[in-house]
């Protein structure tokens, strides 16, 4: 669907409760994850919830996860990010909400100016020292798929370089929010395994990527974006929107040898929709996912399972769908780790509410 | 530089407080049966202004917000410890967009979601112009109570649509621009400033140093 200038990940990195991106990767591909059953504060009746966190959930001024975050940003620091050629997306789908609840419950008012959008990417653009050229997308857990497309829209109108970052640290809100929808619930997750009953672990990320246009690095094969809007939180059933996403990718596609990191949280329905529909238009194409090891990392997912499937690319193994048992929905899920050897393409899938699909494919032949 | 033109425009008064009775009757028509009772105050004039300059599947949508769904997120905050799922779902930015389309179950290819506050307006229309030859460009703010305060809410409602097309037509109202260059003596401007020039069709540059200027120009 956005193919239509050659971009390149020049670099990319990530963390997790694991670590960077290298040492995140290696831990999933020997099943190794970070969640752990954790009490969260301010919510009535609630078990203990399957979280990957890098600390407790205790408000900050400023916020816990800034110093941690700019320094995974150290190497794309600096005023020469964030000029006219240079534009930097920043996407998250909670930004800094977690200080607004702190603000309303505790009564904090130290939090505030971290507490919208805007005021906490000011602190992260303070913190690296970037220029002020910056866009924020938010589209809950497409987030990062979105500002990768954004950025993607700037390097065809004469960016020379872009770079698109994005974070997301639980809080109770987003616990709480969750939890009230029943699918955080104090199970695993286990993503696409055939079960009665699916549950989702929140976890904690970051990551980042440089885009350039034809440079050397990973090549942006395609990218795509589809909008069910058939329910707020539910796919339409006929499971057409993970078809729908694929669809204008079928080109560049065809004749590649592709393997599939689905979206995989752990939810029945959509859990069965995306393997089943995965298994029909991309047969033999092996699906993983990494949600039951590091938790859905929100909006950052797309972009901290980007750098992790860049790193499975170097070093030629791909994490298996940790967490998770047979039976799966279907015969294509991969429970353990596998060699890039065979293929030269990375389907790369995210979800959000609204029935929002996103779909990058990565070359690597 | 990148041009193209207005082929459309809708946008609401600018209003205090929940949106008056009548305003929201006025953007509520068309609507299904009963939809409009479960909407909020954005979702409810993103369907009036998306509607007035309709919205097809395949156009490019982009939307920016500096605080996005003040309302709902007050209230899903407010509803703790028993946190409200309906309340969480309506929070979520781009909620707005997603129930003036869900309610129709009609589907969107590319959604570009923004937010910020100093220079979104001019993330916004650079993103809406080079995402393909046309685009719709989208947003607003609803009024909030408790946030407005704090400086984490707005304190004033209103919402627009744009249609930008690259290629001239008969129907051109004006013209919309991004250049890399900066224009000395304008400021960045704000989502407001940007949605009142579109209700007064009054001209209007915006720019800032590391990104750009943006021009408003009308026929």
């Amino acid at each position: 669907m956005f193919s239509e200038c050659d971009i390149t990940i020049e670099s990319c990195d990530c963390i997790t409760p694991l670590g960077n991106s290298v040492e995140t990767w290696r831990s999933l591909c020997v099943g190794r994850g970070s969640l752990r059953l954790v009490p969260v504060p301010d919510l009535e009746g609630c078990p203990a919830l399957p979280l990957s966190l890098f600390e407790n959930m205790e408000p900050a001024a400023p916020p816990r996860w800034l110093g941690r975050l700019a320094a995974l940003l150290q190497p794309v620091s600096g005023a020469e990010w964030g000029r006219v050629d240079t534009p930097v997306f920043i996407s998250s789908s909670n930004f800094g909400v977690d200080c607004l609840y702190h603000h309303r419950r505790e009564g904090r008012s130290d939090v505030i100016p971290y507490a919208t959008p805007h005021g906490s990417v000011e602190a992260v653009r303070q913190s690296v020292g970037w220029s002020r050229n910056l866009s924020l997308t938010s589209h809950a857990c497409v987030s990062a798929h979105v500002a990768i497309l954004a950025a993607s829209a700037a390097l065809s109108a004469g960016a020379r370089k872009a770079l698109v970052v994005s974070y997301d640290f639980v809080s109770p809100f987003v616990a709480g929010g969750f939890a009230a929808l029943k699918i955080l619930n104090g199970a695993l997750p286990m993503p696409f395994h055939a079960g009665e009953s699916g549950a989702i672990a929140l976890g904690e990320g970051a990551g980042y990527a440089v885009l350039t246009r034809g440079g050397k690095g990973l090549r942006i094969l395609d990218q795509s974006l589809w909008n069910e809007m058939h329910h707020f939180t539910a796919n339409n059933p006929d499971g057409s929107g993970f078809a729908s996403v694929i669809e204008p990718m079928a080109d560049h596609l065809a004749h590649r040898r592709v393997w599939v990191k689905g979206h995989g949280t752990g939810t029945i329905e959509a859990g069965r929709l995306e393997a089943e529909t995965l298994a029909k238009i991309l047969p033999g194409a092996p699906l993983t996912g990494w949600k039951g090891a590091i938790g859905h990392t929100l909006g950052s997912c797309g972009m901290v399972e980007l750098a992790l499937a860049c790193r499975a690319i170097e070093g030629g193994r791909i994490p298996g769908t940790v967490g998770s048992a047979a039976p799966f929905f279907s015969g294509s899920v991969a429970p353990e780790a596998f060699d890039t050897a065979p293929f030269d393409t990375a389907l790369l899938l995210s979800n959000a509410f609204g029935g929002a699909h996103a779909a990058l494919a990565l070359a690597h032949d | 530089m990148i041009n193209a033109f207005i082929t459309a425009v809708s946008t609401t008064p600018e209003y205090r407080g929940e949106m008056p009775a009548d305003l929201r009757a006025r953007l509520s028509e068309g609507l299904p049966r009963g939809a409009g009772r479960r909407m909020s105050d954005t979702g409810t004039a993103m369907w009036g202004v998306l509607s007035a300059i309709g919205c097809a599947e395949g156009d490019p949508v982009v939307m920016i917000s500096t605080y996005a769904e003040t309302r709902a997120l007050e209230e899903f905050i407010d509803s703790f410890p028993t946190p409200s799922p309906a309340r969480f779902q309506r929070s979520v930015h781009p909620s707005a967009v997603q129930q003036a389309r869900v309610c129709l179950a009609a589907p969107l290819r590319t959604f570009l979601p923004m937010a910020g506050g100093e220079g979104a307006i001019l993330a916004a229309v650079r993103t809406a112009l080079s995402i393909g030859p046309s685009a719709i460009l989208c947003g607003g703010e609803e009024c909030g109570t408790w946030t407005v305060p704090a400086g984490a809410g707005s304190a004033v409602g209103f919402s627009f649509a744009l249609r930008v097309c690259r290629e001239e037509g008969a129907a051109a109202l004006g013209m919309l621009s991004w250049t890399e260059s900066a224009q000395s003596g304008f400021g960045g401007g704000t989502l407001a400033d940007f949605a009142r020039a579109l209700r007064e069709r009054t001209p209007l540059c915006l720019s800032n140093p590391d990104m750009g200027a943006i021009t408003l120009s009308w026929k």
